[in-house]
């Protein structure tokens, strides 16, 4: 099925010049520190945790309903830190989804009810299957895809588990996504 | 997109009969045909650690047993481990002197480390693996008894496996003297390599003969130690004892308690590359970089076969007639004329599968399958074309005629909307650059409520192909008529 | 009015931090000195009441319930006692009837009103606890299928990141003012 219709309240959401079109019932904290670049779509009951640390997104971005944004900590021998977390373009994340990884690349499909473990990197074109557990300190590599099951499957030119033209598919569904994204009349 | 998560509703019948969404099929420039994963030969194309994305060359993975030495599983859930940093007091060195600091007794911080699993808390610490001074530190190998053993039988194997193939080649060699294009200086004068080495003064080229190690066959015995007497009274504690999956994990060792649990080395992943089977041109080759996400060759269906798309479908019930909106988008840099048919008959798709094993079969007795072929690679076998395993539960009103499809311009996503004022035909429902939607009538055959509704139809296609093929000097692009089938599932009865 | 009498009985203990925004504390909760509370946490004494002990950090999305299957109307339902050095990370439910010291909710874990948890036990994120148990001390619970182990690791110690977070939060949030002043025992109600 093609993307479909996501209707929102127009009363909910705010729009911002660069396109960003972020629901008011939101808890998006240390603003200041938060970077959306240009038509991402907040939701409804998401947490941005910017007071901690600067989160940086690309461009048409997907933060789903009650998924939490957050920087990763990281303790060291003399104190603790939290690690900026930066988000590429065309970045898919389901809703309830707790991501604290140090990094997502670009064109990455995150689902719902995933957990991404403090400073995971996610790279480029990568899958987390829905309800995965991604532990702490894990790197998923391009073209991979973190199965529910807890495992790593796939690679460039394997074509069962990420499609081979994973970048231009979620630049489409990402991009038609934001077109279909649409307010109630 | 939805068939990231969700099975997609939209199929093309592959060449070989099945269906496949668009995004896992790809398309063969060269037969002008749907290729799926059947359809191609896999090649591993480089190694890399999925970890920390080295890439690690075919020779020195085969070396090290496909394995990255730098990274670890959890050999208790199989998770990657992680090095941690503890610092701890180790006596200085004595300098000199020793008798005066042995009394006050210096001590300085050093950094330590060992591996822990975040996921399940396992650390090297549980099975007493002592500390290492650097974070990649020389983790100690674990050894098992059959160690010796196992390698004698490798070493014996390599040995006969080489006996046989030099065996073979001899015969070879006997049998069929090389036939080459054109004869060679050594051809001419009947010198031969191997007698041009013997002249020389060098040992022959083939080799000292392959000794015949023996090795002694594992004998079974009847001599089986006596259970302990306390096996069935013995309470035991399962938070010791080893999972299966725990014991699988570690093959050559299959630990039976937790106290023997090794961290394992990771897996080396791998990056492939596809073949068509039928003429042997690459059809997707990836870059060897583990961190691109680009490709070399890339010829996916979806940038060359119109893509069909299912918008919208009325509600479906059971002998009413209903109209479908499909999307088709132009993914080529061509225009293209569509035509919606109808689905082969039964008689029809039989003679297509038929033509299809006619030219595979022409194509493996070419000239490229002689006989050293054996020798080069194996001969790949061609997935064989099949009846399409789906029925259609309903029927689709054809449009009456063909539309075109512009070809795709990125540019036009910033332009203003520039309606075309071109006659469209009824049925075309909206047009903006290369996509269309049609609207067409789908009556549902005799369908039970829940039932699923199953449509199809053949869409022919203009595709101008670019790609210059070989031998022929003809450059200006060809232009044919290709025709893919598509099944929609287009939603269940109420 | 009910309302009301609820929110007196929220004792907040000086020296912890409480993100006002959105968090919900609901019926007679104790916060313990030096806990931290993110944003969006629910905490709810159902069936009685419950004390936060000292130093326990909570994440968004954290639900806390303390529930045996009854309402606490007339204050006289047992209270819960959650160890001091617990750390309930995001979204995790917890309703278990006992919570010992240095544990830590990892994500989305959920444990059930019919647990038991000692010391210093992990359970990892996504892990479901539903069936009657009890978690020893250093207990692991870990994978899909909420394995269980038993670790030699101790807790990293909290204090560190609380520090860092008592000192960080305040600059954006507004933050829950303490009610209680143990000094001074007999507060006019």
């Amino acid at each position: 099925m093609d993307v479909q219709d996501t209707f929102y309240n127009k009363d909910e959401y705010v729009e911002t010049a660069s396109g960003n079109k972020v629901s008011r019932h939101t808890v998006i904290c240390g603003s200041q520190n938060i970077v959306l670049n240009g038509k991402v779509i907040v939701q409804t009951g998401a947490i941005i945790r910017g007071d901690l640390a600067n989160v940086k997104t690309g461009r048409y971005c997907v933060i789903g309903k009650k998924a939490v944004v957050r920087p990763p900590l990281k303790q060291f021998s003399s104190g603790v830190a939290f690690f900026p977390l930066y988000i590429g373009d065309h970045v898919f994340i389901g809703q309830d989804a707790v991501v604290q990884a140090a990094s997502v690349g670009s064109y990455v499909y995150i689902g719902k009810d995933v957990v991404i473990g403090r400073r995971s990197v996610l790279k480029d074109c990568c899958i987390i299957e829905d309800g995965a557990i991604v532990p702490p300190d894990t790197t998923v590599a391009s073209f991979m895809r973190f199965t529910s099951a807890g495992t790593i499957e796939g690679g460039q030119g394997n074509p069962d588990y990420v499609p081979p033209g994973m970048q231009e598919q979620m630049i489409d569904y990402t991009k038609s996504y934001y077109e279909h994204f649409v307010p109630i009349v | 997109m939805a068939n990231i998560v969700e099975p997609s509703c939209v199929n093309y019948v592959c060449s070989c009969g099945y269906l496949n969404p668009i995004t896992k099929l790809y398309f063969c420039r060269y037969c002008l045909k749907l290729r799926c994963g059947f359809c191609v030969c896999h090649e591993v194309d480089s190694h890399f650690c999925c970890n920390c994305l080295e890439n690690i060359p075919s020779g020195e993975a085969k070396l090290k047993r496909n394995q990255c030495n730098k990274c670890f599983d959890c050999p208790s859930c199989q998770h990657t481990l992680s090095s941690r940093a503890t610092t701890v007091q180790v006596p200085k060195k004595s300098d000199g002197d020793g008798s005066k600091s042995a009394a006050t007794v210096d001590t300085k911080p050093r950094k330590m480390y060992y591996l822990t699993c975040l996921a399940c808390r396992w650390t090297s610490r549980d099975v007493g693996i002592p500390d290492q001074v650097t974070a990649t530190g020389q983790w100690p190998e674990c050894e098992y008894s059959s160690a010796t053993r196992f390698s004698m039988l490798m070493e014996h194997y390599q040995n006969v496996v080489q006996q046989e193939k030099q065996e073979k080649q001899d015969l070879w060699r006997r049998k069929a003297p090389k036939q080459h294009k054109y004869p060679n200086l050594t051809d001419r004068t009947g010198l031969t390599a191997s007698m041009i080495r013997r002249q020389m003064g060098l040992s022959e080229k083939t080799a000292p003969k392959v000794k015949q190690s023996t090795i002694s066959p594992s004998l079974s015995s009847d001599v089986v130690s006596e259970l302990p007497q306390d096996i069935f009274s013995k309470e035991i504690n399962l938070g010791n004892i080893t999972t299966i999956k725990q014991r699988l994990s570690h093959p050559s060792v299959q630990p039976s308690t937790v106290n023997n649990l090794y961290p394992l080395n990771k897996n080396l992943s791998i990056k492939r590359s596809l073949r068509c089977r039928q003429c042997e041109h690459n059809i997707v080759k990836p870059e060897y970089n583990p961190l691109s996400v680009k490709y070399r060759i890339q010829l996916f269906a979806s940038y060359h076969v119109p893509e069909v798309r299912l918008m919208k479908c009325g509600p479906l019930e059971a002998g009413v007639s209903t109209q479908i909106l499909i999307k088709i988008i132009n993914p080529t840099l061509h225009e293209m004329t569509i035509t919606i048919m109808d689905l082969p008959t039964h008689e029809e798709e039989s003679l297509i599968i038929e033509e299809m094993k006619k030219k595979s079969d022409k194509q493996s007795l070419g000239p490229l399958a002689s006989l050293n072929s054996a020798f080069s690679r194996q001969a790949s076998l061609n997935e064989e074309p099949k009846f399409v395993d789906q029925k259609v539960t309903g029927t689709i009103a054809l449009p009456d005629s063909s539309f075109m499809l512009q070809q795709r311009d990125d540019s036009t996503e910033y332009d203003d909307d520039h309606q075309s004022s071109r006659e469209e035909p009824k049925f075309v429902v909206w047009r903006r650059s290369n996509k269309v939607a049609v609207e067409l009538t789908v009556n549902p055959l005799d369908c039970k409520s829940g039932d699923e509704v199953i449509v199809g139809f053949s869409m022919q296609y203009t595709y101008v192909n670019t790609a210059t093929s070989s031998g022929t000097d003809k450059k200006e692009p060809q232009t044919h008529a290709l025709t893919s089938r598509v099944y929609l599932r287009i939603g269940k009865i109420k | 009015m009910s309302d009301m009498s609820a929110k007196n009985k929220l004792k907040i203990y000086p020296k912890s931090v409480i993100c006002d925004d959105e968090s919900v504390l609901i019926g007679d909760v104790t916060i313990s000195s030096g806990c931290l509370i993110h944003p969006h946490a629910t905490i709810h004494a159902k069936s009685g009441p419950i004390i936060v002990g000292e130093n326990c950090l909570i994440e968004e999305y954290v639900t806390i319930v303390h529930d045996t299957g009854t309402v606490d109307l007339d204050n006289s339902g047992p209270t819960l006692v959650i160890g001091s050095n617990n750390v309930f990370e995001v979204g995790c439910t917890v309703e278990a009837a006992a919570i010992g010291e240095r544990n830590v909710f990892e994500c989305k874990s959920y444990v059930s009103n019919l647990v038991t948890v000692s010391n210093n036990c992990v359970i990892g994120a996504g892990c479901q606890l539903v069936d009657e148990h009890h978690l020893p001390e250093n207990t692991v619970i870990y994978g899909k299928r909420s394995e269980q182990r038993e670790t030699i690791e101790k807790q990293k110690s909290l204090s560190m990141q609380l520090d860092h977070l008592r000192k960080l939060l305040p600059n954006y949030h507004h933050i829950k003012k303490p009610t209680f002043d143990p000094k001074k025992p007999r507060e006019i109600a």
